[in-house]
C-alpha cells in the first residue's frame, strides 16, 4: 500500500521536498487549495522531481461556492444539468486541466452521496458517459466515490454501490468517505468496517482503490488490499468533511499546535507531553523506530529537553508523512491472514502502551486513538469471516498490484 | 395442474418421431416419460405446463441451448401442444442414465471423489452458463445428476426451474426459490442482483451438504420462515471434515457462500479455476 500527498493548506514546500527525498511519489492536488496558475507549477515540479500528480476535482457538490473553487475554469457554472451541456463543458475542461498538468489518470468528478439511491448511482453513470464520450481510455479513469457517513454504515447501501461499481469500465475508484461526526478517529465499527468491504470490494473488481483523506488509522486499510492512502497536514485533509469546500474557512490556521507522531503508537502528542515523558523516564517509548526512515524529530530525543528542540511544525508535518509512508508501505504482508494479524497486533501494542502511558499523565489528547481502537479491530476481524476466503485466494492480485 | 401421464397413443400421435414411451415420474407440473428416438437413443420427454409465460419459457430454452457443456443434457427439440391438448410445452432431451444426488445423500453414499467431481462439473456448468447470462436459479440436490456410467455429474432443469416443481419450490414475492439453497436477493426479489453468484451460493450448500451430511439452513427448522431467516442471518459453518489434498475446499465453499453477494467470489469462471486446481490436487 502506498502513501499518497494528499495536497492541502501548507503543503506546498513539503510536496516539493517530499517528492524529492522519495525521488518519486504522487501528490493529489487541490483546486480549492490551489490556484490555476499555482497548479500547473507544482504539477510541473513534482514531474520534475520524478513524481507524479491525480487532480481531485472536488465537486462534490456544484453548488458550492469556496472562493478559490469555482475560480476553476472548470467549475459548473450552473449547478450541473446533469447529462447536459454543462457536464459535457466541465468534462472537457477537466480533461484540458489533466492533460496540462501531466496527471496519471483522470480521477472523474463525483457527486457527494447522502445515501446511495439510483438518483446519485444515475449521476456517476452520466459522468462516466460524458468521460467516455469525450474518448477518455477507460485505464486512464478514476471515478470519484464520495459518501457520507450515513450511508458507509448502511449495508444495502454499500452493498448497492458495489454491485454498480461492478459496472464502472474504469480502472480505479478514488473513495471519500465522510467521518461520523467529523470526528479525527472514526470509533464506529460499522462504518470501519463497511469501508474495509467498500475498498476490498473495488479491489476483488480488478479496480485500484485510492483511499482519499486519510489518516493513520487507515493503515488497517492495507488488509482489504487498498492501492494507495492520501495524507496530508492539517486535520482537515486526514478526514473528510465535504462542509471544507464550500466555505472560505481555512480554520487549521488558527488552531496551530506542534503534534509529534509516534507511529507505534498510533498516537500523537503535543511536545510538552515528551517533557512529561522525558521527567518519568517514558521519552524512549515514544520514540519512532529508524525503520522508518524519519530524522524529523529526532532533535526531541536529543535535546536536553523536548520542548526546548527546534522542533517545529514543518518537521512535525515531514515526520508524520514520511512515517506515514513507511507504515504504509510495510503494513502489506505476504498473505492476507498474516496482514491482519499485523494490523491487529500493532492496535494491541499501541492500545496496551497508550495505557500504561495514560496512568502517567502522558496522553495525546484527542490526537490519542485509544478509543478507536476497538472498532478497528471489530473491522478488521469482520474483514476475515465475510471476505477472507476470497482475500486469501486472490491475496497476490490484490495487495500487490501496482497503482 | 399436471400434464399427465398420458397414454402410448396420445403421446405415439403427438411425437411420432418417437417411440416405446415410459412412463417415468410425474410431480408439480411436470412429467417425464423415457422414450427412443429414430436413431434408437434413449431420450428423455418431458412436457410440462408453464403457466402463462410460454414465450417467455421457449425464450429461455433456446438460450439454454447454446450452453455447449456435457455436463448439461443437451436439448434436442421443443415445442407447444394445442389448446386442445392443454397447450403443454414439451421437450425432447438427452437420456442420462443416473442417480439424483439427493437420493445419494440420503443412502450416504457420497464420496469425497464425487464431490470434487461434482465441484468440477457443475462449476464448469455455471462458467459455461455465466458467459452466456444464464441463471440457473435452482441448483440443489434434486437437480443434480450422477452419471451410472462414470460418476460425472450434470445438472438438470437449466431454464425451467423457475415454472416448474412447484411441490419443491416457495412461491413467495420473489418469484420461485428453494428454502435452504437460494440466498437473500433471491427471494428478497432483488431482480438486478440476480446473476451467477446465486447459483454459486446453492451448489456451495449442496456441496457443503455433501460434506457434512446435513443442510444447516434447514436441519431441524419448523418452518420456511424459519429457514430463510437463518439464511440471512446465519452464516454456513466453515466445512470441518478435510476432504481434498490442497485442503482449499472449504475455503472454496466459505467464498461461495457469503450471505452477501458482494461477500461470494465474484464468479463462476473463477471458481471453476479455483475448483480445478483442488480437483488437481485430488482427494485427502
Amino acid at each position: 500500500m502506498e502513501l499518497f500527498l494528499q495536497f492541502g493548506y501548507g503543503m506546498m514546500e513539503h510536496c516539493r521536498f517530499l517528492i524529492g527525498q522519495w525521488d518519486g511519489g504522487v501528490v493529489v492536488l487541490s483546486p480549492r487549495d490551489l490556484s490555476a496558475g499555482q497548479l500547473q507549477r507544482l504539477a510541473d515540479q513534482v514531474h520534475g522531481l520524478n513524481g507524479t500528480v491525480l487532480l481531485d476535482p472536488q465537486i462534490y457538490r456544484p453548488t458550492f461556492s469556496h472562493g478559490r473553487l469555482i475560480k476553476h475554469t472548470f467549475w459548473p457554472t450552473t449547478g450541473f444539468a446533469f447529462g447536459g451541456a454543462e457536464l459535457s463543458r466541465c468534462l472537457t475542461e477537466l480533461i484540458t486541466l489533466n492533460e496540462q498538468l501531466n496527471t496519471g489518470s483522470i480521477v472523474l468528478p463525483g457527486l457527494y452521496a447522502e445515501r446511495i439511491d439510483d438518483d446519485w448511482l444515475q449521476n456517476q453513470l452520466l459522468i462516466l458517459e460524458e468521460a467516455q464520450r469525450q474518448d477518455v481510455a477507460p485505464e486512464m479513469m478514476f471515478h470519484t466515490v464520495a459518501i457520507s457517513s450515513d450511508a458507509l454504515r448502511n449495508d444495502v447501501q454499500v452493498e448497492v454501490l458495489l454491485d454498480a461499481i461492478r459496472g464502472w469500465d474504469v480502472d480505479g475508484i478514488y473513495l471519500v468517505c465522510q467521518h461520523p461526526n467529523s470526528d479525527y478517529y472514526v470509533s464506529d465499527p460499522g462504518w470501519l468496517a463497511n469501508c474495509l468491504d467498500l475498498i476490498a470490494g473495488i479491489r476483488l473488481d480488478h479496480k485500484s482503490c485510492v483511499v482519499g483523506y486519510a489518516n493513520h488509522q487507515m493503515l488497517i486499510a492495507s488488509a482489504a488490499g487498498a492501492s494507495a492512502i492520501c495524507s496530508g497536514t492539517w486535520m482537515n485533509v486526514r478526514s473528510f468533511g465535504v462542509e471544507k469546500f464550500d466555505t472560505n474557512n481555512d480554520e487549521e490556521v488558527k488552531q496551530r499546535a506542534t503534534w509529534y507522531y509516534a507511529p507505534h503508537l498510533l498516537a500523537e502528542f503535543k511536545v510538552q507531553y515528551l517533557d512529561l515523558a522525558k521527567k518519568v523516564g517514558e521519552l524512549a517509548t515514544l520514540k519512532s523506530s529508524p525503520a522508518l526512515l524519519s530524522p524529523y524529530a529526532d532533535e526531541l530525543f536529543s535535546a536536553p529537553q523536548p520542548t526546548l528542540a527546534a522542533f517545529t511544525e514543518q518537521q512535525a508535518f515531514r515526520h508524520y508523512l514520511q512515517s506515514l509512508r513507511a507504515q504504509a508501505q510495510a503494513a502489506v504482508q505476504d498473505t492476507f491472514d498474516a496482514t491482519v494479524d499485523s494490523q491487529l497486533q500493532q492496535l494491541d501494542t499501541a492500545r496496551n502502551e497508550l495505557l500504561r502511558l495514560r496512568r502517567l499523565g502522558i496522553v495525546g489528547q484527542q490526537r490519542d486513538m485509544s478509543d478507536a481502537i476497538d472498532a478497528s479491530r471489530g473491522a478488521l476481524e469482520s474483514l476475515r469471516v465475510t471476505r477472507g476466503a476470497v482475500l486469501r485466494r486472490m491475496w497476490r492480485n490484490v495487495a500487490f498490484d501496482v497503482v | 395442474m399436471p400434464p399427465g401421464p398420458h397414454d402410448d397413443a396420445f403421446l405415439g400421435s403427438r411425437f411420432s418421431q418417437l417411440a416405446n414411451f415410459q412412463f417415468i415420474a410425474t410431480g408439480g407440473q411436470k412429467s417425464v416419460y423415457r422414450a427412443r428416438n429414430q436413431n434408437n437413443e434413449s431420450i428423455a420427454l418431458k412436457i410440462f405446463n408453464p403457466g402463462a409465460d410460454a414465450a417467455r419459457f421457449q425464450r429461455e430454452i433456446d438460450a439454454v441451448r447454446g450452453i455447449q457443456n456435457d455436463r448439461v443434457p443437451r436439448i434436442y427439440d421443443f415445442g407447444v401442444l394445442s389448446p386442445a391438448d392443454g397447450g403443454f410445452l414439451w421437450l425432447v432431451e438427452e437420456w442420462i442414465d443416473g442417480e439424483s444426488l439427493r437420493s445419494k445423500i440420503e443412502a450416504h453414499s457420497v464420496t469425497d471423489s464425487l464431490i470434487l467431481q461434482m465441484g468440477l462439473d457443475l462449476l464448469s456448468v455455471l462458467a459455461d452458463a455465466e458467459a452466456l447470462n444464464i441463471v440457473h436459479r435452482d441448483v440443489k440436490p434434486e437437480n443434480i445428476l450422477v452419471k451410472n456410467v462414470d460418476q460425472t455429474c450434470a445438472l438438470t432443469d437449466f431454464g425451467i426451474s423457475r415454472h416448474l416443481d412447484l411441490s419443491t419450490l416457495t412461491q413467495g414475492p420473489g418469484g420461485l426459490y428453494t428454502c435452504g439453497y437460494s440466498p437473500p436477493e433471491q427471494f428478497r426479489n432483488m431482480t438486478a442482483s440476480i446473476d451467477a453468484r446465486v447459483d454459486l451460493f446453492a451448489l456451495g450448500v449442496t456441496l457443503y451438504e455433501c460434506v457434512e451430511g446435513v443442510n444447516p439452513f434447514r436441519d431441524g427448522a419448523a418452518s420456511a420462515p424459519e429457514i430463510l431467516l437463518r439464511v440471512e442471518n446465519t452464516r454456513l459453518p466453515t466445512i470441518v471434515r478435510q476432504i481434498d489434498a490442497s485442503g482449499e475446499f472449504s475455503q472454496l465453499v466459505e467464498a461461495m457462500t457469503r450471505t452477501r453477494r458482494t461477500h461470494r467470489i465474484g464468479s463462476a469462471s473463477a471458481a471453476y479455476v479455483w475448483m480445478q486446481e483442488i480437483a488437481a490436487a485430488g482427494p485427502r
